[in-house]
């Protein structure tokens, strides 16, 4: 654990680069000077929230592309146990409903927010998830890139032993590595034993995020989708969120019939109802 | 209620609709008994995937349940179907919604009868917990653990009672998942918290149970059935001791272990009744025990539906479980008793999976090529499976359940062992191979094992995974049909699809008289009965070289052990001292291009040929390389030529005895094979019948000192060989050569070989025979070529009719064979070497011998270089009497290129005049003695070896052994290594043997070495290959496993692979027959594929071919060269969004250089080496452009080149354009050198 920092996923590629990040390991700040998102975009990173880098293992669904859904879906799992219910936006953003509206399928843009994201990194031959969790405070949408998908969000329970209990923590800050450090350390934990202990290899992951997968059912946009069968394209395209395959796809029922896409920005379609495709 | 007769059931039920709720095996199995026993409608659920797997054809109609894979836990969806077609009772089946106690219920809502119990004993006996508790009630043993979920405290209390090791269950869990064993009591804390997590996450209910861990125990179940009226039934046990993971591989009834007595069994059923009776369960049950060696039992659990191993109880007493589960759930008496219910038959099921055991059971999906199933008496399959068949990745990866029934444990090992070689599944990995190998297992045939017997018994998994031979072999047939040409011949692409082809091969082979074939030979095969044989004889002696020096020479060693095998049997018949088969370019050929082991080739003529001597050619200290090798492989390789081999014979190309005597230690220590080291004969200035009289000397003194006798005596000990590579010497020559050592030493044997290149073959090999040499070389008249040996029906006539020799060739048999030879021949004639035929009298200038004349000249007309031929050939005629050894190889080769390469250089830098004038000074000097030599021409004649390679300065340093007459004159090195260095080399000359330099490799690491390559441990004859030939070695080996053994297809498709249409039968190395024929050949992909369907045997198969680079790849992507350090390519699909370079950067090793983000997935790539950025195909700034470049794994996105030199001001650091500046260009700052 950090105090400040540039970034966890910094300290994790030097304490590789030294041999001293083995597989499981990871490295939690409390706050990061510059925090990043997908393609550099800057991630606020004020204390009170989860900066971590997780080094993940180079076997199972972490040797393939299919390494971000099922790192999301062992997040969202993990999440869910301490109370959390958020959803997987394919391939791993989490997302909640906003505060007051209604578990399980999100409805739509404007009632989803972003609660945390996970960014993948291999670098040397390590694959590192930076992996973060809004747990104190959320970046205004002002600040936010323009275009962006979802509104920030602070990550919430329903349940009120847990939401009194990051309340509390909350309440504490005069000491928030004291608040932050267990909530990660028994994140990392439901993770690590729900990964190492699952018998089938090719098959809980899948299953795993498809439980929690935000949107099943709805009707999406994907933009800049790239097909499994046609890695060189990208194209548009809209449909109702299937599933998710065993390559770490996403599985979409559209007009053409069942597709699956290995890249794209998911985004919910407002306005219309599900299609009727049987 | 009372109860109904089956024939009532049955009669109610005709005609009826019986819904399965389930897929796969059970789904199907059901299906039949619903149809047989009662004449009702059989009906399936099936998702979208299902909808036409092979288990759906037990149905006669289906329920669709949608494209959700996950909707057979759907029940609302299932029952409110159900309700609507009219269905009457619906069976769960195993797995899926099974044990879900809301079934019954659901189904009794809905007036639908359950085929299974209640709701309330489902949950009575089928919650873990409460068995448990009921089981204590009854005063049947559980394992002492907890009464109940409890708490890390509780754990810790409970273990202080009933001590270590514990484990930890989930109270929801079932199929050992969710089970922690704990040995201390500081590992309890953390594995509560994973096992609590993990139980939430997989049965949505985090409580933990606590028990004692028992050890060395064998998992014993019985079945047990009872029906609505109290009326139980306890069948004999099942033992599923096999497992993995607590996931059952293999199920037996009754047990096969010793220690299974009558009074246990009786025990363990009656507790079952009890259990059952208790709750008044009706329907299958299974109550589960764990067995201590001691015969300890104690209740694990009980499991509230049809299990996947009922029918192994099923075949052991010949009931239907299914019948009886149906009928009961429609209020039938339980149709068993003890009276009726008598068990007959072992049983035994293994469950075939779509697993690889080898790479940790990881199920796979994929179409099943190919599929042929067991049968026959004692075999009963439930499969899920069919050729052709998609294997979906939706569900659980049960392929089958195959069991073998018989009367006893003993037959039924036999029948399962024989149904598991007859099970051919293809195109996806099974457990098959896996249980074939359990079946082989010692300790598994006596029944000593328990449950971690998979877990620790490493061996099970050490086997190779591969198809029956001939399936692979079609592929191979496929490949080379859609190709046009056989890529593994190595003759490049010497023919397409379109090419004209040969009749088809198909040999007619004449009978061979029972009188000839075993008629033994003449030959003695101890030594000393041999060489007396020989030195008594009156006859002149034939060594046949067909399948090795004359075929290497005239068809590059392409002749196959195939077709071997088919003049094998003749030329053993013909009464020949030996037949030379193997040795030299051969040996490397069988693995290069032949994709034979050559000792394999060697045994397999030994079995076919009997009876005649084999001989071998060594190449001195390279053995059977191209360079030398250390004294520990000489050895290793040597042993194991002796074991397979009569007659060893051994060259230098420098006459250097020296180097032989590795060779001749392992040979002159057996009495089974015969030394013979061969003379390397040339005829040149210097190279005359003295100087091989004490090359001759040298050699016997050399045996001398091994055998530990005087020259004379060791004159008598081997055979000496005098070998003209090239086939110039005169019959003068020979005659005074064999002459002069019959004089000196009368004893000796003398064997003398030669080539027919100079079309002397027949007086020369008379001259020889007639000076008094008692062996000849020669071939077949059929394979007479070129470069080869000659004629040997020729040269019998001419010494028999011509010189009054006499011989013992048996020519009747040498007609055959020859005819046999001539069938062969058109197709290595026409593929292997269709160039320059014909004899060459211009070999006694330069000399090129046997096949090195083919193949070097082919070499320049590849390199289009033919016009320079006539030059090459003076230029070698005029320097080999410059610097003198024999040109066999490797001298041969240094030869030919020091030729190749000035004349092609001097070509280079002044046309053809510069050639004209490099050959005049080359042949002035061959022939100026030095006193007569210009200053002009001392200068001149260092352009001769300007532009030699390093294997010509190495023999000038002496590093290949002593030149036979001594160093060269001095300018020879001056040219060699130029004006500065050749001092230097002058006094780092060497009269050493090659052999005292080298050292001895580490045999045992070159074996892990290879082992790693191969995947497996590295037989003594695949060791001994890999130390010779490590690269085609292992192309070799890895083929043969690929495909098997090539040499069970013939030659035409062998060369030419199949048309469509074209039928080809072939045998596969178990002697079975099988057929193929190609249907179609699709049009060329723009990935560069083709797809070959044809028929082997009677499945249709579908091969994907390779036939030529995909366009779109030519055209759009540049591809990196992986063995290029300064390609960087993407290392997998994706987008590109980031290059942190640009043309003209110096990159230091392990900078990143580029990043790709694929599924969000964010890949930083390095650059392999320092270097300058040459060469950006693809670019992307994101975080400007808002714009990512798709990119393919493997595609070129940067070149680097050789860093070049950088200005020494840190300020400035640039790369500067020109080595010998002396200021930066850049920043003007002196350049530090």
């Amino acid at each position: 654990m950090t105090g400040a920092a540039s970034s966890s996923l910094d300290i994790a590629s030097a304490l590789h680069e030294r041999g001293l990040l083995p597989e499981w390991a990871s490295v939690l700040c409390l706050s990061q000077s510059a925090g990043r998102g997908q393609m550099r975009r800057a991630w606020a990173s004020p204390e009170g929230n989860i900066y971590a880098a997780l080094r993940l293992p180079d076997s199972g669904p972490f040797a393939t592309f299919a390494a971000a859904p099922a790192i999301g879906g062992l997040m969202a799992e993990a999440l869910h146990c301490e109370g959390f219910p958020v959803l997987l936006k394919w391939p791993n953003d989490l997302l909640q409903p906003a505060e007051g509206m209604a578990e399980g399928l999100l409805p739509g843009r404007d009632e989803c927010r972003k609660v945390g994201g996970i960014l993948l990194e291999e670098r040397r031959g390590a694959l590192v998830a930076g992996i973060g969790l809004n747990i104190a405070s959320a970046p205004d949408s002002s600040t936010l890139r323009d275009n962006y998908a979802f509104s920030a969000g602070i990550i919430h329970s329903p349940q009120k032993a847990a939401q009194n209990r990051i309340n509390c923590e909350k309440a504490n800050k005069s000491s928030a590595s004291e608040m932050i450090f267990p909530l990660w350390k028994r994140l990392v934990e439901r993770i690590f034993s729900c990964y190492a202990y699952s018998s089938d290899p090719a098959l809980w992951w899948p299953a795993l995020a498809e439980k929690y997968l935000a949107f099943r059912g709805c009707r999406v946009f994907l933009a800049d989708a790239c097909p499994e069968d046609d890695t060189m394209a990208r194209v548009p395209c809209e449909g109702i969120v299937d599933g998710v395959t065993p390559s770490g796809a996403l599985r979409l029922r559209s007009e053409h019939g069942m597709e699956s896409y290995l890249g794209g920005s998911l985004l919910p379609r407002q306005g219309k109802p599900p299609f009727s495709g049987e | 209620m009372s109860a109904k007769t089956m024939e009532q059931v049955q009669a109610e039920l005709r005609g009826k609709a019986i819904l399965v709720a389930n897929r796969g095996i059970p789904a199907r199995r059901i299906c039949r008994a619903i149809r047989e026993r009662f004449g009702a409608v059989a009906v399936m659920t099936a998702t979208d995937v299902d909808k036409t797997s092979p288990a759906a054809s037990a149905a006669q109609e289906l329920m669709l349940l949608g494209p959700t894979p996950s909707a057979y836990l759907d029940l609302d969806l299932i029952i409110s179907k159900a309700k609507a077609r009219g269905i009457v009772g619906i069976h769960p089946g195993w797995g899926f919604a099974s044990e879900d106690d809301s079934f019954p219920r659901k189904c009794e809502e809905s007036s639908i009868n359950f085929i299974g119990s209640t709701c309330e004993s489902m949950n009575l006996l089928g919650n873990k917990v409460q068995a448990r508790n009921l089981a204590m009630r009854l005063g049947v043993p559980v394992v002492p653990g907890s009464e109940g979920a409890v708490d890390i405290e509780g754990a810790r209390d409970i273990i202080k009672k009933i001590g270590l090791p514990v484990m930890l269950k989930a109270e929801g869990g079932g199929g050992g998942r969710g089970i922690f064993v704990i040995r201390t009591m500081q590992e309890l804390e953390d594995a509560f918290v994973k096992a609590s997590t993990l139980a939430e996450a997989s049965f949505g209910n985090p409580r933990l149970f606590v028990e004692r861990y028992l050890e060395n125990v064998r998992h014993i179940e019985i079945q047990v059935i009872a029906d609505k009226y109290g009326n139980v039934f306890a069948f004999d046990e099942r033992d599923c001791t096999v497992q993995r993971n607590h996931q059952k591989l293999v199920e037996i009834t009754p047990s096969p272990w010793p220690r299974m007595t009558v009074e246990l069994r009786e025990q363990l059923k009656a507790y079952a009744r009890k259990l059952v009776k208790a709750v008044n369960y009706h329907s299958l049950a299974t109550v589960e025990f764990l067995v201590t060696r001691d015969g300890t039992p104690y209740m694990i659990e009980v499991n509230t539906r049809l299990q996947v191993e009922h029918g192994i109880t099923e075949a052991r007493y010949g009931i239907d479980l299914v019948e009886a589960q149906i009928a009961i759930a429609f209020g039938a008496e339980l149709p068993f008793n003890e009276e009726n219910t008598q068990p007959q038959n072992w049983a035994m099921q293994v469950r075939i999976n779509c697993e690889d055991p080898q790479n940790g059971f990881t199920p796979n999906c994929g179409r099943v090529d190919r599929y042929v199933s067991p049968g026959g008496p004692g075999i009963r399959l439930d499969s899920n499976l069919c050729a052709g068949y998609d294997f979906p990745s939706n569900y659980d990866s049960a392929g089958s359940l195959l069991i073998a029934f018989g009367r006893s444990w003993e037959r039924i090992l036999g029948i399962m062992d024989r149904a598991l070689e007859e099970y051919t599944i293809s195109g996806i990995k099974t457990t098959l191979p896996f249980y074939r190998h359990i079946l082989e297992n010692e300790e598994f045939r006596k029944a000593d094992f328990d449950t971690n017997f998979v877990a620790n018994t490493a061996e099970l998994f050490n086997y190779e995974d591969l198809a029956p031979e001939g399936e692979r072999l079609s592929r191979l047939v496929a490949e080379i049909s859609a190709k046009g040409y056989n890529p593994y011949v190595n003759l490049g692409k010497y023919r397409t699809v379109d090419t004209p082809r040969l009749p088809e091969f198909n040999p007619v082979l004449p009978h061979i008289s029972g009188s000839d074939r075993y008629a033994p030979s003449p030959y003695p095969h101890r030594r000393t009965e041999l060489l007396e044989f020989l030195r008594d004889s009156k006859a002149v002696h034939f060594t046949d070289t067909t399948t090795r020096d004359m075929t290497q020479s005239n068809t590059g060693n392409r002749f196959r052990l195939a077709e071997d095998a088919l003049i094998g049997p003749y030329l053993d018949s013909c009464n020949f001292f030996s037949m030379e088969n193997d040795g030299g370019a051969h040996f490397h050929v069988a693995m290069m291009a032949n994709m034979t082991y050559p000792f394999a080739e060697a045994q397999a003529w030994n079995r076919f040929a009997p009876k005649t001597l084999k001989q071998l050619l060594v190449r001195s200290t390279n053995v059977l390389g191209y360079a030398p090798q250390p004294r520990n492989v000489m050895n290793i390789t040597g042993e194991m030529i002796c074991d397979n081999y009569q007659i060893i014979r051994c060259f230098d190309f420098l006459n250097d005895m020296r180097n032989m005597r590795p060779l001749a230690e392992v040979a002159l220590s057996r009495d089974d094979v015969v030394f013979e080291p061969a003379l390397s004969i040339s005829v040149a200035k210097g190279f005359d019948v003295d100087h091989y009289l004490d090359v001759t000397a040298a050699t016997l003194d050399m045996v001398g000192k091994i055998a530990g006798c005087t020259q004379k005596d060791a004159s008598r000990l081997i055979i000496l060989g005098l070998k003209d590579m090239a086939g110039v010497c005169s019959p003068t020559f020979i005659t005074k050569l064999v002459s002069a050592l019959k004089k000196r030493w009368p004893d000796l044997v003398l064997h003398f070989h030669r080539h027919a290149t100079d079309g002397l073959f027949v007086p020369s090999a008379g001259a020889a025979a007639k000076a008094g040499a008692q062996i000849i070389d020669t071939g077949l008249g059929a394979a007479v070529r070129t470069y080869g040996q000659g004629d040997l029906l020729a040269t019998v006539a001419y010494m028999e009719n011509e010189l009054g020799l006499k011989t013992i060739i048996n020519k009747d048999m040498v007609q055959q064979a020859n005819f046999v030879l001539k069938q062969i021949m058109p197709f290595y004639d026409r593929y292997c070497s269709p160039y320059f035929q014909g004899t060459d009298y211009s070999v006694v200038s330069h000399c090129m011998p046997g096949g090195a004349t083919s193949s070097s000249q082919e070499g320049a007309m590849k390199q289009g270089y033919i016009q320079l031929l006539p030059y090459m050939l003076r230029f070698l005629a005029a320097i080999r009497q410059i610097v003198r050894y024999h040109d066999v190889t490797p001298g041969s080769q240094i030869t030919w290129n020091t030729a190749f390469l000035a004349i092609t250089n001097a070509y280079k830098r002044s046309g053809e005049k510069g050639v004209q004038q490099l050959l005049k000074i080359a042949e002035t000097v061959a022939v100026t003695p030095e006193e007569q030599m210009d200053d002009d021409l001392k200068i001149q004649r260092l352009e001769i070896y300007r532009d030699c390679n390093d294997a010509f300065r190495n023999l000038l340093l002496g590093k290949f052994g002593k030149l036979p007459l001594g160093w060269p004159e001095d300018w020879v090195y001056e040219s060699a290594f130029g004006p500065d260095m050749y001092r230097n080399a002058l006094s780092s000359r060497t009269e050493d043997s090659p052999l005292d330099q080298l050292k001895d490799v580490d045999i045992a690491k070159e074996a892990k070495a290879c082992a790693d390559i191969l995947k497996h441990t590295p037989t003594q004859e695949e060791l001994v290959m890999y130390l010779n030939h490590p690269g085609d070695a292992v192309k070799t080996i890895q083929f043969v496993k690929k495909y098997g053994d090539p040499n069970r297809l013939p030659l035409h498709v062998w060369f030419e692979g199949l048309k469509p249409g074209q039928e080809l039968q072939f045998t596969d190395s178990s002697r079975k027959p099988h057929k193929m024929t190609i249907f179609r050949v699709s049009p060329v992909t723009d990935h560069g594929t083709v797809n070959v369907r044809y028929t082997f045997d009677s499945t249709v198969m579908l091969q994907e071919v390779k036939v030529a680079e995909g366009h779109a790849q030519q055209t759009d992507t540049a591809m990196a060269d992986g063995n290029n350090p300064y390609h960087i390519g993407a290392p997998s699909n994706g987008d590109l969004w980031v290059v942190h370079v640009k043309p003209g950067d110096i990159v230091k090793a392990g900078e990143e250089v580029f990043n790709i983000s694929i599924m969000k997935q964010e890949k930083a790539v390095y650059a392999p080496c320092d270097g300058i950025v040459k060469r950006v195909l693809k670019s992307a700034d994101y975080q400007t452009t808002r714009k990512m470049t798709p990119v393919r794994e493997g595609e070129l996105i940067i070149e680097l080149g050789p860093c070049p030199m950088v200005c020494s001001n840190p300020e400035c650091g640039k790369a500067l354009p020109s080595a010998a500046m002396n200021f930066c260009p850049w920043c003007g700052s002196p350049i530090e050198k």
